[in-house]
Parts: C-alpha cells; structure tokens; sequence
C-alpha cells in the first residue's frame, strides 16, 4: 500500500519574470509619491553652475628652528616640503628644524605676510593639518584669479542611496539598521542625513596649487532656472573640515572664517631607504629613569652598519670570593643611555619643572669618549619630561628618498618618531641578593 | 659594465639626471633593428648553445662604443685604466679574433679547392657518357636537343615508364626528354659555378675589409688601432660567413690589473653617487664577478605602462602625471642611445610617485534642491482625437489633468471605516507658504458619506469641489504618522 501526494510549487527557477517588473499598476506609484509629498515642487531650481571668486597665496619662505624674530629661507614649490624640514645639514650635526628636547621638528611656512607654525612634527606625513596659522593671514593677499567657472556635481559615496528608486544600490556596503541605532548614534544619523539632506548637498571641484593658501572670495550658485545665490561659508565651526584657523583667529579675523584653504608642496611617497640609527626611548618606573637605547648605529667613517642587539653588558660585578652579595644594580649593556629626572631652575612661572638629564652607566665614559655613539642621543642632552609617554618612543635617522613635482630626485637623511615597536628593556635589576660562585 | 636600476615613478622627470628607459615587449626586443642579431638565431640549432651568450653580447656590444672617458668614472680614482693596459685588453682580443679568422678562411679555402676538383671530375664523366651514345655527338651537353639518338634513348625509356603508369598516382609519368636531359645538366654546372664564385667573393671581401682595418697597424699603445683590428677582423670574419649581423663575441683575456679595483662593490661609489649609501641591499649585486657566470641577476626589460593610460586620459601630463618606467642609470656611455633599446642588470627597483603641482580639490556646498522628484512610472499618452497629429499644450495639459485626477482617485482607500477624524493626528498636513504658515491637509479631506462618493467617478469637472470633502481615511495613508511624512511640513 502506498500513496503519492502532490505538492504545488510557488517558486520557479526563471527570475526573468521578477526581473522584468511589470507593473499593472501605474496609478498606484503615482499616488504613492504624491501621498509622500514627492510632487511638492518649490519653484526652486537645482544648482546649475557655480562661480568661484579666489585669491592664491603661495609660500615662499620657511623659517627652520624656533628662530626669533624668523630669518626665513625661499622655498621652491617643486621640492618636497619633507626634504626641506628634515635633511641634516651638508656639513653634519642636527637638522636645524630638529628640537633635541622634544624629538620633533619645529619650523615655519611664509605667504606674503602670514606664518603658519608646525610644532611637533614628527617625520611622518606631513600635511595641512600640521599647520597652525600665526599671524597676518589678512594680509597681502593676491589679486583675485578670474573667475572659475564649474559644474557642480552630486556628493556620493559607497552605499549612498541612489537618487532613482530603480537603480539597483550597492549591496556590499551596509549601515546598521535604523531600528537598533545602539550603541552607535552615528548608525542612526547616517541614514537621516541619507534620506532627507543627501541630495541638498553639491560638490564643486576647485583644484589648487601645492604649496599655497587660498582664499574663497565668493562663491555663487546658477540654478536651473538661472538665479543666482551667493553662498556662504558653514556657520557652524564643526561642520568647517580643513581650516587651518584656530578659535582666536577666528575672533580677531572674522571676514577669513571658513574661507582659507592651505596645501602644502609635500612629497606624494617618501622612500625610507636604510636606516643610519635607531633609537628606543622607554620609561622605567622601577628604576625612576628613561632609557634610550640605541638598536643600530652606523659608523660615520666606513659606513658600516650594525644592530647592537647582540651586545652583552660589560661584567663590573665579579669578584673572586665566593658569598652572597648585596647588589645594588646589575650591569647594563653600553647601548642604554639613562636619561635621570632633575628639577629644573625655577621660573617666573612657578615652581622649576620636571627635565630628564642625560647619564651613563659605564664609568669610564668621559665626554670626549661617551658612552653614547648615536647622534640623536648626542644632541639630546636634555629631554622634555613629557616627551616620553608610558608606551615609549622610537626614533630613527634614515636615508630618505622622493620625487619633486617637476620629477627631480631628490635624497636626504631625515628622522622620524613613532611608538616602540617592540619591548627593548634593559634587563636591569635593583637591590637583590646575587651569589658567587668564587671560581 | 652598464648597470641600471629600474624605477616605476608617476611621471616623466623634466632635464633630470635619470633618463627614460625604454622599455622593450619580447616583440618589440625582435624588430629592434639593433638587436636583429639576436632575432636571427632564434629557433636554430645555435639557440641552445648561444643563449647564455646573449645578454653579454648585449652588454659588450655596447661596451665596443665607450669610450676612455666613459669607463674613468667607474671605480676608484687612480685605477689603472689608462689606455696601454685596454690597448693590450683589445689587442689579445683582436688577436684571438684574427686566429679564428684564419681557421675559418683556410677551411674555407680547402673547400673551394675541393669543390672544384670534384665538380670537374662530375661533368667530364657527364661529356664521356655523352660520347659513347650510339650516334656521333657534337658539342656535348646542351647542344643535343636535334640529336636523333638522344630521342630515341629517351622514347625508349619512355615507352618502359609508360607501362609503370597504373601504378603511379594520378598517372603522370614524368617522361624524359632530350632537353630536359640537357637542362638539368646545364643548371648544375650553373650552380656550382656560383657557388665557387660567391665564396671566392667572400674570401676577397674579408680580405680586402681586413686590408682597409689595418692589420698591419700594431701599434700596441693605441687603443684606437686596436679597437680597428678588432672590428674589422669581426667584420671580415662575418663577410666570410655570409652573414653580417652573425653574432661573434671577441673573447677578451682577463686582466688582474682591472679586475682587481673594479670587484669590490664599495670600491666604486663614485660612479654610483650616493645610491649604495642609501641602499645597502644593492651592495653585493655591483660586484663585477658575477658577470656572465650563471647569471644570477636576469636581464629585464623595462615596460611602459603610460601608453594606453595616456589614449584614456586626455589631461596633460602636467596635471595628471602617469606612470612611467625609469633607470637611473650608473657608469653608463653619453653615446648610448635609449630609443633604440638597452640592456642591462637591475641593481635595484622601486616604487615611487610624482606630486602633481595642481591637486584636486573641490567645496561642498548645500544648496536646498527643490525636493519634487520625478514620477516613478511613464505616461504614455495617446492623442486627443484621431484627427491631431501633433501633440499641442493644451492636449498635454489635459492629459496631465486627468492623469492627476485618476491619481487621486485612486490614492482613495477602499478600506471604508467610520472614524470621523485621523488615526494619526497631524498626518495629512502640510505647511500652507501662501497663508502665512497655516496648514492645510495635503489630500483633501472628505466630511460627506461615502455613498456620496458615487457622482465623482464620472470624472467631471466638479472634481475639484468634490476634492475638498476628502479625508484621511480616504487617502490610504494608513501606516505613516507625523507632519507629512518625508516632507516634515516643508
């Protein structure tokens, strides 16, 4: 005995119906958008055209070092601005941008009248935002440029909403749901800025010079039905991306607010080519001290270079009669440099602050043959205390390559400063019991 | 030794020290016309036994056009490379050459001898035979197309081939005859004869190249007299082959005395500037013992990615700079010509960018676009009358009018209830800008029963005073809440 059923089926393995959309119904859509407001015209019109007033100011001058009053040196926009900042001199010694105590570069850009600062540049990527604008940005501008004339597009990005409701969005890039915007508030502002302020937003391309500010004079918008707007920068200073103006700046200036851009001639890709020396600089609480140690070091005459990793302490402890010893620290390889916390002289300011003072290990290190064999740890007799953090520091003297905007090659020995890769501790131990063996 | 470093960099470098590097497909390597040489030997029994011999034919085919000048910069300062000890150098190898030369010639010309010994030997057989045919023969080879016994000899054995002819295919019998007998004779003397010519002209022409290169010039401190034996005894020795782009490397005698300050890798910075100051790495490729043993280092060609991304983008390179094969290029002769291809080791390759002096950027701006959009569905509308051929604005305006007002009729629930007021407060009212910040609903509400409903759907003109009595209920918004949904009152 035996029986069969039969089952219909609902789905078929041709999606050429599905896909071809057909509608029976097309009053429906219609009262849909009207339902949704969507024929609610403004007698508005959609920007068209857009007309740009500007003035450009390129940087002349660079002043290296913290040099007061600013003896500033001409610059060509053709060179990276990296090579400028960090090469060491022809004649040897530190770069003059390089502050020993901070292990940065500190130095500044020239435009006409105005100076904009960088302060703690540290070797890598140096861009607009490094820059802090001075004084006299008001000042000495260019005559304006004839007018740049463009044709505004849409701002859109992956995962934008489409602007046709048949278009096919992209399915890779996907944004948390609207219905459970926890913990991120941004998942729920993304979609409302989506849907209800996306398509309010234009892009007009401007391109610029590098190695200059620019001023946005006035800026107006063609719609289609021909009026002209003007348009003003963003009130709002959060929503002002790419000013290089601080908050009294923007006090003291307020016809400049919103309307400079800066861009600095920097290289598009630096080479790092070999590394001349590196150098660790990590805190040690227990012994209330800052090592710098010195990983690689290259002789200055031969060009050899070498890691001293494989370096052992010199053996100062030792001694012939067997017993247990009081030790009050252990030997450290010649390669750690101790930097000793001291008070500073005080000042008008207060109180003398914290430096950290460099020391040795070894004795017999004198200044005419210290302990140090590194460079960077030779100009730095003092540190700034907060220039170590608690993660600890690398920095390193390499050979540096790049390419100018006119395809000049262009060499230098520069330095950066990143976070330690690697633990690179002393070994050191305090106030322990050590036995000897006395053989 | 040419050495040259391969860089791939966004741009080509304006009046730089670098210098273009053109590169070179495999196709493009054969129609090269200055390294046909090596096109020639390609897929010949020579190809095995030469191929390790091809990148160094390269380079010392390019070394056979430095000059003094050139090679100085190479190495240390004070390093013996005056020109005694490089006349010596290419006097051994023009030595070494001449040698060969002899070799090849002295074969050459005891084959000539044998060859003609043997082809008179040939044909005297040939005018014998001819003698002893059965009538009297005059003349010998070539004049006995009347000869009356030659046809029958040849009827004869024609007639014996004819009887072989079922068996042959097709049944052509290739019959003979008396002036083919004579032809075939005749083209064969011609074509030896030529032979023996062609080869005695060579032999005079390797001679006479020999004779205008100076071999007679030994002056042994002369770099230039040397360098002429050389080329002409690689000359002549092609002459005597026949073929004059046959690759011959000379085979020059190692020399300790320039071996020696040239080996080590940094006993040469000066003709490599500060590069292996900067790369460490590259060191041990500059020794010059690895030249030619095994070839550690390959050969490679450069290639120009620039070319079709130029076709694509119209911009000038100024703007958009492209890609681009370089080579620095270290120690190498001015005279070398770089459009005509180039050889050499890469001692080190990387990658880098050219900024563009202009740099994209651009403002953002928020204008307040009107928020209409189009409708989602297209009207297809047929004409007002039959007679209208053309659409006219009134007709499209009328069209558009009852589009609309099926469009309203149709946002008109079908789901009746008999609520007298919104289910959602607020939910159809939209900010009116012509009264001063009233608000209206946005579809109109109905306050009469449905019933009442009926005369509207004879789509009269009263439309529009029927309009005002409908409600929310009426328009299918169900499932929205707020001020107007999307609009938010706008």
């Amino acid at each position: 005995m035996g029986h069969q059923r039969l089952v219909s089926t609902n789905t078929s393995p041709d999606i050429s119906d599905a896909l071809s959309a057909r509608i029976a119904d097309g009053l429906w859509f219609l009262a849909r958008q009207w339902q949704m407001g969507e024929f609610e015209g403004e007698n508005g019109g959609a920007p068209a055209q857009i007309i740009l007033s500007q003035r450009v100011l390129p940087f002349t001058g660079v002043t290296l070092g913290p040099d007061v009053p600013p003896v500033p040196s001409s610059i060509s926009p053709l060179e990276p601005l990296e090579r400028l900042v960090e090469r060491e001199p022809d004649e040897g010694g530190q770069p003059l941008a390089w502050n020993s105590e901070t292990l940065s570069y500190d130095f500044a850009m020239h435009a006409g009248e105005a100076t904009l600062r960088v302060t703690g540049y540290d070797g890598r990527a140096l861009d607009w935002h490094d820059f802090v604008p001075e004084r006299g940005v008001a000042l000495n501008w260019a005559p304006a440029l004839p007018d740049m004339v463009v044709t505004p597009g849409m701002i859109a990005f992956p995962g934008a909403p489409e602007p046709r409701h048949w278009t096919i969005e992209d399915g890779a890039a996907h944004f948390d749901s609207a219905f459970d915007p926890e913990p991120n508030v941004l998942s729920m502002l993304l979609p409302e800025f989506f849907y209800t302020d996306l398509k309010n937003w234009v892009v007009a391309p401007a391109p610029m010079p590098a190695g200059a500010m620019r001023k946005i004079d006035r800026v107006e918008v063609v719609d289609s039905f021909g009026v002209v707007t003007e348009v003003g920068p963003v009130a709002d200073a959060g929503l002002r991306l790419f000013d290089v103006m601080d908050d009294d700046m923007r006090a003291d200036l307020p016809d400049l607010v919103g309307k400079v851009m800066m861009l600095p001639a920097v290289a598009a890709q630096v080479v790092d080519c070999d590394v001349v020396e590196e150098v660790a600089w990590l805190r040690d609480e227990a012994s209330n001290l800052v090592w710098a140690h010195e990983r690689r070091l290259t002789d200055p005459t031969s060009g050899e270079s070498a890691s001293t990793g494989t370096e052992v302490a010199k053996d100062t402890l030792t001694t012939a009669v067997a017993g247990r010893y009081f030790t009050l620290a252990s030997d450290v390889a010649r390669a750690y440099i101790p930097y000793v916390p001291r008070q500073l002289a005080p000042t008008d300011r207060g109180e003398g602050e914290i430096g950290l003072r460099r020391g040795r290990t070894q004795r017999e290190a004198t200044p005419d043959a210290p302990q140090y064999r590194s460079e960077m740890v030779g100009e730095s007799r003092w540190l700034h205390h907060e220039t170590i953090p608690q993660t600890g520091l690398r920095t390193r003297r390499l050979a540096r390559y790049a390419r100018g905007a006119d395809g000049e090659p262009h060499f230098w020995t520069g330095r950066d400063r990143d976070i330690t890769p690697r633990d690179s501790r002393p070994g050191r131990e305090v106030d322990y019991l050590r036995d000897e063996s006395g053989e | 030794m040419i050495a040259v470093a391969l860089t791939r960099i966004a741009a080509e470098p304006k009046g730089s020290q670098a210098t273009r590097f053109l590169p070179h497909t495999p196709q493009s390597l054969l129609a090269d016309p200055t390294l046909r040489v090596m096109a020639t030997i390609e897929g010949t029994p020579l190809t095995e036994a030469l191929a390790p011999l091809k990148p160094l034919a390269a380079l010392l085919r390019r070394a056979r056009a430095l000059e003094m000048a050139d090679l100085t910069p190479i190495g240390v300062t004070g390093a013996p490379l005056d020109e005694v000890a490089h006349a010596g150098l290419w006097a051994g190898a023009a030595d070494e050459i001449t040698a060969r030369l002899n070799d090849v010639s002295t074969g050459l010309k005891d084959g000539l001898r044998q060859l003609k010994k043997q082809t008179e030997a040939c044909f005297d057989h040939w005018r014998i035979a001819y003698q002893i045919l059965p009538a009297s023969r005059v003349g010998g080879p070539g004049k006995s197309a009347d000869d009356a016994a030659l046809r029958q000899l040849c009827d004869a054995i024609n007639q014996s081939l004819a009887r072989l002819a079922p068996i042959l295919p097709g049944g052509e019998v290739p019959m003979l005859s008396a002036e083919r007998v004579d032809a075939d004779a005749a083209a064969r003397e011609a074509e030896l004869a030529s032979l023996m010519t062609t080869l005695n002209a060579r032999l005079d022409a390797a001679r006479a190249r020999l004779a205008e290169g100076g071999v007679a010039a030994t002056d042994a401190s002369s770099l230039t007299a040397q360098r002429g034996r050389l080329r002409a005894g690689v000359d002549a020795l092609r002459l005597l082959l026949g073929r004059p782009q046959f690759p011959i490397v000379p085979r020059f005698a190692p020399m300790p005395g320039l071996l020696a300050p040239l080996g080590p890798a940094q006993s040469i910075p000066v003709g490599l500037d500060i590069w292996p100051r900067l790369r460490s790495r590259i060191g041990p490729l500059l020794a010059l013992d690895g030249l030619g043993k095994g070839d550690p280092y390959a050969l490679r060609m450069g290639r120009d990615h620039g070319e079709s991304a130029s076709a694509d983008d119209p911009r000038s390179e100024e703007d958009a700079p492209r890609k681009h094969v370089f080579a620095r290029l270290i120690g190498t002769a001015s005279a070398l010509s770089f459009t005509s291809g180039f050889a050499g080791f890469v001692i080190d390759e990387w990658t880098e960018t050219r900024p563009a002096r202009m740099q994209p950027s651009a403002l953002a701006i928020n204008y307040d676009a009107p928020q209409a959009e189009p409708q989602n569905v297209i009207l297809l509308g047929v004409p007002a009358s039959l007679d209208a051929r053309d659409w006219d604005e009134a007709a499209a305006a009328r069209l558009m009018r009852e589009m609309i007002r099926w469009m309203q009729i149709r946002a008109a629930s079908t789901q009746e209830t008999l609520l007298t007021r919104s289910i959602l407060p607020d939910s159809n009212v939209v900010a009116d800008a012509r009264r001063n910040n009233s608000f209206v609903p946005r579809i109109p509400v109905r306050k009469t029963p449905a019933l009442k409903l009926l005369p509207f759907f004879s789509l009269t003109e009263g439309f529009h005073r029927a309009t005002a009595d409908f409600g929310f209920r009426t328009s299918g918004l169900t499932e929205l809440g707020g001020r107007g949904g999307k609009r938010r009152g706008k």
